[in-house]
């Protein structure tokens, strides 16, 4: 759907700040239909410009962008065809209807007279804005606001969405029903290409992830993949039935484990090795008379990943 | 009609600005102003002079009708795409199917679109008025049609300033516009008809913005103006139908080329586009300059005007030189390349974008552009005015076109040079350095009355020309070998700032400074 190749853009910065900023640096990326692509990382690195080269807003210094296999440089109307985008900081025209806001960029995509109405209100229903149809969009709440702006992203039924920080500014209840959308227009068949900073409801939606930080791809693949692939050493948590066996001492004690937390009835540790050596030491230690109740390998959520990642914790 | 309507940028506007409560506000304060301006008729107009108290008034309905639409209209048209780039809503619209051309039209029918409901509810009180002042039916179709076309072609400027504007600077791109109206304002054909010759005017046009409608009705010409557009009587109509159509297609190709267009690689025109706008500027400009006419100081005898000298050629020359210089000058402007635009061409072109030819950008249309201006002048001398007998070089007035040609390439370069530099506005503050030169320059050139004495004269000539307009044949006989060493000089000059472009281009060449890497990719993870 979507391929990034060798996409380079630089900016100048002020003379006396230096050389020149590259908010993306040779990005190569590959995002295929029907996935829900989430592209993490820090203020300034590069994620809003990378999508508004995607949607033919900005012209790569270098590189070439396609979408359905169309050069969104040479052919751009052609390109925007296929996308819905929403901006990070989105503003609508507080002047007009909610309908004639939809109707307005319906008719600007270029639909069939016929199927605006219809359609108009179809995006309404499922925007759940059937009440506010006639209001003036001034009178909306921001989260309203925000259904909106997907709603007008989607009016022409587009395969590809690019949403630049969709849930910013959100309260925790919009942002449930935003993250509800996204899995049903995801569920719809749509590509969805999404930014933001709240990695726990990427991590929630996303298929598909991106880490990008100063202009380069750190990481990107499957959840899983990312998940896995950031993990250098793996953790894991021994449960006791009941205190009383020493257990930090023994696992202290022995050479393949580090990074050893006690904790009440259990303890955290580092191995070094694989299933079968976790296998050896589970039988060693009921072997020593500690009363196991439980093994379990520690998931790392995303945002621990994130965080040890751009801290260069992980390489 | 429906072409309007089917277009969803008009639609919008008329939406947004045509609410019932602001439309019927409108027209309830247009009702007010038109029984006002009956009631004021009514009172003082004596059954004799109703016909002539009625032009009046129509007259005044008219202005009223044309400062809407050309003051009113032009500020909504100023602020429509700016505002939107202010807002983050025009992204939503580039990305949209729409193109250029109907986004364009959209927005210059739509944005004013309460200021031509204005003009429409006081037409039934201008019609009126026009019917009781028994006014040819033609000048008041004609005063329309300028009232329109002309306010159509002001706004097209004011879209294109609009869309070009940066963030921030809506208040001051006011300030141009109106400059521009108050200018155009001003009748350059004034003397015509009067108890002076036509030869009173150096111009031989008249006011060419649409305030003109409203001068169709001067008493002393009942059948309307006319120019003289090279010696030939041409209908002050017809003349502002072709400056308005011709101008509004000029200016909606800037505005259709750029709309959708990143903004960091807007490019006004190509180089053959700007090239051609600044040589039509330029016939206008030597078409309706008072060929015939000797056009020189007026001769006072006893406190009465008897006639007028004759303007010498070289005057003439230089003041069309001068003209052209700044018609080709913002041709220049039109074509300098910001250093996004520089790294575009560097991707494409690589080493090529580099080159010592490249380095000249714009030098070369610049100066062709004033040489072939130069000597279309020297021609039209050549035929309208007779040089013999009077202080005319054929050699000085073409090393005077040389010496603007040459004037203009290396300030253009030098912006070229200046505008690549790596700050927040190079080009602005490049602009603003040029202007404290000159203003230092001029004032000690002044005070120093370097341009009075011909000996020191040719050494001014290196840094500001201008002194070679004034030049006597027979001071250039005297000095041309120093004359044409600071014509040596000036070129030098330009081509110490094309090599400075070069070092600048050089610099886009040579390996770009990449952010710092913080890890190196897994390529186990890469999908493709």
């Amino acid at each position: 759907m979507i391929r990034l190749e060798q996409v380079t853009k630089q900016y100048d910065l002020p003379s006396d700040k230096g050389g020149e900023l590259v908010a993306a640096d040779r990005l190569d990326l590959d995002i295929a239909d029907g996935q829900l692509f989430g592209l993490i990382g820090p203020n300034g690195a590069g994620k809003t410009t990378t999508l508004k080269m995607i949607c033919g807003l900005q012209v790569p210094t270098a590189g070439r962008v396609t979408v359905k296999g169309i050069d969104v440089q040479l052919q751009p109307e052609e390109a925007q065809r296929n996308i819905g985008y929403l901006a990070d900081f989105f503003s609508l025209y507080d002047d007009l209807k909610v309908w004639e806001y939809l109707d307005y960029f319906a008719r600007a995509y270029k639909m069939e007279p016929h199927a605006i109405p219809q359609r108009v209100d179809e995006v309404i229903r499922l925007m759940n804005l059937e009440t506010k149809r006639d209001d003036l969009i001034h009178g909306l709440s921001r989260g309203m606001k925000q259904r909106l702006g997907i709603g007008r992203a989607i009016i022409h039924n587009p395969p590809l969405l690019v949403l630049d920080e969709p849930a910013a500014g959100l309260d925790p209840k919009a942002r449930v029903e935003l993250k509800t959308l996204l899995k049903n227009l995801h569920a719809a068949g749509k590509t969805i290409f999404i930014t933001s900073h709240i990695l726990s409801d990427l991590e929630e939606i996303c298929t598909n992830l991106a880490i990008m930080e100063k202009g380069r791809l750190l990481r990107f693949g499957t959840l899983e993949e990312v998940m896995r692939e950031g993990k250098s050493v793996r953790r894991y948590r021994v449960k006791l039935a009941a205190p009383g066996f020493g257990l930090a001492m023994w696992l202290a004690g022995r050479k393949d484990v580090t990074g050893v937390v006690s904790e009440p009835a259990s303890a955290q540790f580092v191995l070094d090795g694989g299933d079968a050596e976790l296998a050896e030491l589970v039988k060693d230690l009921v072997a020593a008379g500690a009363p196991v109740c439980g093994v379990n390998e520690e998931v790392e959520s995303l945002e621990r990943l994130y965080s040890r990642i751009s801290s260069g914790e992980v390489m | 009609m429906s072409a309007f309507t089917v277009n969803p940028e008009f639609l919008r506007n008329a939406r947004i600005q045509l609410r019932p409560g602001r439309a019927i506000a409108a027209a309830i304060i247009c009702a007010a102003i038109s029984l006002t301006i009956w009631y004021s008729f009514e009172s003082r107009s004596y059954p004799e002079r109703v016909a002539v108290d009625a032009i009046e008034m129509f007259k005044f309905i008219l202005q009223m009708q044309v400062f809407v639409l050309l003051i009113g209209g032009g500020i909504y048209e100023l602020l429509t795409v700016h505002r939107e780039k202010e807002l983050n809503t025009f992204d939503y619209q580039r990305v949209t199917r729409l193109s250029s051309f109907e986004l364009a039209v959209g927005k210059l029918f739509g944005a004013p679109i309460l200021t031509y409901f204005i003009v429409l509810c006081l037409m039934p009180v201008a019609i009126f008025a026009a019917i009781l002042g028994r006014s040819p039916l033609v000048l008041v179709v004609e005063a329309y049609v300028i009232l329109l076309v002309g306010c159509i072609a002001f706004h097209t400027l004011a879209l294109l300033i609009s869309a070009t504007l940066g963030r921030g600077v809506s208040a001051i791109a006011v300030l141009p516009y109106l400059i521009l109206v108050v200018f155009t304002s001003i009748d350059f054909f004034a003397g015509q008809g009067s108890e002076f010759s036509p030869s009173s005017s150096v111009w031989t046009v008249h006011q060419l913005n649409p305030f003109a409608a409203s001068a169709m009705f001067q008493r002393d010409a009942p059948r309307g103006l006319s120019d003289l557009f090279f010696g030939l009587s041409v209908p002050h109509f017809a003349v502002l139908m072709v400056i308005y159509v011709t101008l509004i297609a000029w200016f909606l190709l800037a505005i259709v080329r750029n709309l959708k267009r990143d903004p960091a690689v807007y490019e006004l025109y190509s180089a053959p586009q700007a090239f051609g706008f600044a040589i039509y500027l330029n016939l206008l400009m030597l078409g309706f300059f008072n060929w015939k006419a000797p056009l020189g100081a007026p001769i006072i005898v006893n406190l009465h005007l008897t006639g007028f000298n004759t303007l010498l050629p070289y005057r003439v020359e230089e003041m069309l030189l001068t003209g052209s210089f700044w018609l080709f000058a913002l041709l220049g402007i039109v074509l300098l390349r910001n250093r996004e635009r520089v790294r575009q061409r560097i991707q494409v072109l690589g080493e090529r974008a580099a080159s010592f030819w490249a380095a000249l950008w714009p030098a070369p249309y610049v100066l062709a552009g004033m040489i072939i201006a130069g000597l279309g002048i020297l021609e039209l001398i050549r035929v309208y005015r007779n040089v013999s007998g009077v202080d005319w070089d054929w050699g000085l007035a073409l090393v005077s076109i040389a010496f603007f040609a040459l004037w203009l390439a290396r300030d253009l370069l030098y912006l070229q040079w200046m505008g690549l530099r790596r700050t927040r506005r190079p080009l602005a503050s490049a602009i603003i350095y040029l202007i404290v030169f000159y203003t230092c320059t001029g004032i000690i050139f002044g005070v120093a009355h370097v341009l009075l004495r011909q000996s020191v004269a040719p050494y001014s000539a290196m840094l500001i020309p201008s002194g070679i307009s004034s030049l006597s044949v027979a001071d250039w006989a005297a000095h041309y070998q120093l004359w044409l060493v600071a014509l040596a000089v000036l070129a030098a000059e330009a081509i110490l700032f094309a090599f400075l472009q070069r070092q600048k281009l050089r610099e886009f060449i040579t390996p770009p400074v990449v952010a710092p890497v913080v890890t190196p990719r897994k390529p186990s993870l890469m999908t493709r």
